[in-house]
């Protein structure tokens, strides 16, 4: 009966937050176009180059970013077309939608925008260490990995703008039991950040791999077929909080999940040179995007 | 290097810059060692901020110091984020590596 009744108040609360979640901003139709493009075997670099020269900022963060250290391409690119053709489309996708998700969420209350500022961070943090950690596994796409880890607390930032209520009470519960914020979510709300990120996911038509890794960022064990991204991301999160990369919204590290850990194999050897190149490129790239 | 006034300084000690009086007329070249009488005739001067040898190992003694301790309340933190956590040898291990990627930046 117990049981029963919880589940009940959790569905009244996910029906109000997709209430919520139908007043979030959309993705920009600039982003849409481009994953299309990126999609579709018949465009070629020109088609991209077409689209993002429609955009005088997006050409100009783009050219920005390819001739920045992270990159350390020797020469000086200065067309968007050559900087489609050295990163490669999916590269250009990730870095768009990485700096369009920047914009989305800004704010005016100067607190909060200072807290959204340091969750990116976190996000960032995690792109670059899932990247990381692909690049080590021999991972198919590595890219993909950077966007996962980019999006798995985008449910954290949507419960802090558009929920601001349950927000503050779950943050003054992590702040007065110094717990982390998965547990205080699911005391105070009775859902967390991973179900609010799954239903952006899902509004945004996000590819299933994207929302199932959001969704089992914490529990990889649920994740299915997508095992293996969502154990990366889960463990990119946990190396994050460790080296202090921005913030999660808590003080604490969480568990390691076992599943997670037999299944990308890695040996406890590789865990310092892994943080190490994390360390250099999350320095590189936050330089850059910024 | 250290930094002091006439009143300050003591026989032995060695100047690291030439002193001049108000009328920039060298008093002393640098590398003089101190005597009574070199101090007295500089204080009849009134000469200010007389650079002379030592400090250095006082001031990296302190800054020594104090990295450590900021060290230690970087452990400390870990310590805490981890401490539900640390039966794991995994997370052992990311924590010996997370503390010392961050003391490295003290340094």
């Amino acid at each position: 009966m117990v049981t029963k009744k919880i589940s009940k108040t959790k569905l009244t609360d996910l029906t109000r937050i997709i209430r919520r979640v139908e007043d979030l901003p959309t993705l920009p139709r600039i982003v849409l176009k481009i994953t299309e493009l990126v999609n579709s075997p018949k465009s070629s670099a020109r088609d991209l180059a077409g689209v993002i020269t429609d955009d005088q900022i997006l050409t100009a963060r783009l050219l920005k970013f390819v001739n920045s250290s992270f990159y350390g391409f020797p020469q000086n690119i200065s067309t968007a077309t050559d900087a489609i053709v050295l990163l490669g489309f999916d590269a250009i996708r990730n870095l768009l939608l990485t700096t369009s998700m920047f914009d989305l969420f800004s704010n005016k209350n100067k607190e909060i925008e200072l807290k959204r500022e340091k969750m990116w961070d976190h996000s960032l943090g995690c792109a670059v260490a899932a990247k990381v950690i692909g690049n080590y596994l021999r991972y198919d796409n590595p890219e993909e990995l950077f966007v996962s880890g980019l999006l798995h607390d985008i449910g954290k930032i949507v419960e802090m703008l558009f929920l601001p209520d349950d927000f503050e009470g779950v943050v003054s519960m992590v702040e007065d039991k110094n717990i982390l914020m998965l547990a205080a979510e699911d005391h105070v709300l009775g859902y967390t950040h991973a179900d609010v990120g799954r239903l952006l996911a899902e509004r945004w038509n996000l590819p299933s791999k994207l929302v199932t890794v959001i969704a089992c960022h914490h529990q990889p064990g649920l994740a299915g077929r997508f095992l293996q991204e969502a154990a990366i991301v889960h463990i990119a999160d946990i190396l994050c909080r460790a080296m202090n990369i921005g913030w999660g919204g808590d003080n604490k590290i969480p568990p390691l999940d076992k599943k997670a850990w037999e299944n990308i194999q890695l040996k406890l050897s590789a865990i310092e040179p892994i943080m190490q190149e994390i360390e250099n490129q999350f320095r590189d790239i936050s330089s850059s995007i910024k | 290097m250290l930094v002091l006034n006439s009143d300050e300084l003591k026989p032995g000690m060695i100047l690291t810059k030439p002193v001049r009086n108000f009328q920039g007329v060298l008093l002393l070249n640098e590398g003089t060692e101190l005597s009574e009488k070199s101090i007295r005739m500089l204080k009849s001067w009134g000469v200010v901020e007389i650079r002379v040898e030592g400090g250095d190992d006082e001031d990296e003694g302190r800054k020594v110091e104090l990295n450590s301790k900021v060290k230690e309340s970087i452990e400390r933190e870990l310590e805490e984020k981890f401490s539900e956590v640390l039966e794991d040898e995994i997370m052992v291990e990311i924590m010996r590596v997370a503390v010392r990627l961050s003391s490295r930046e003290v340094e």
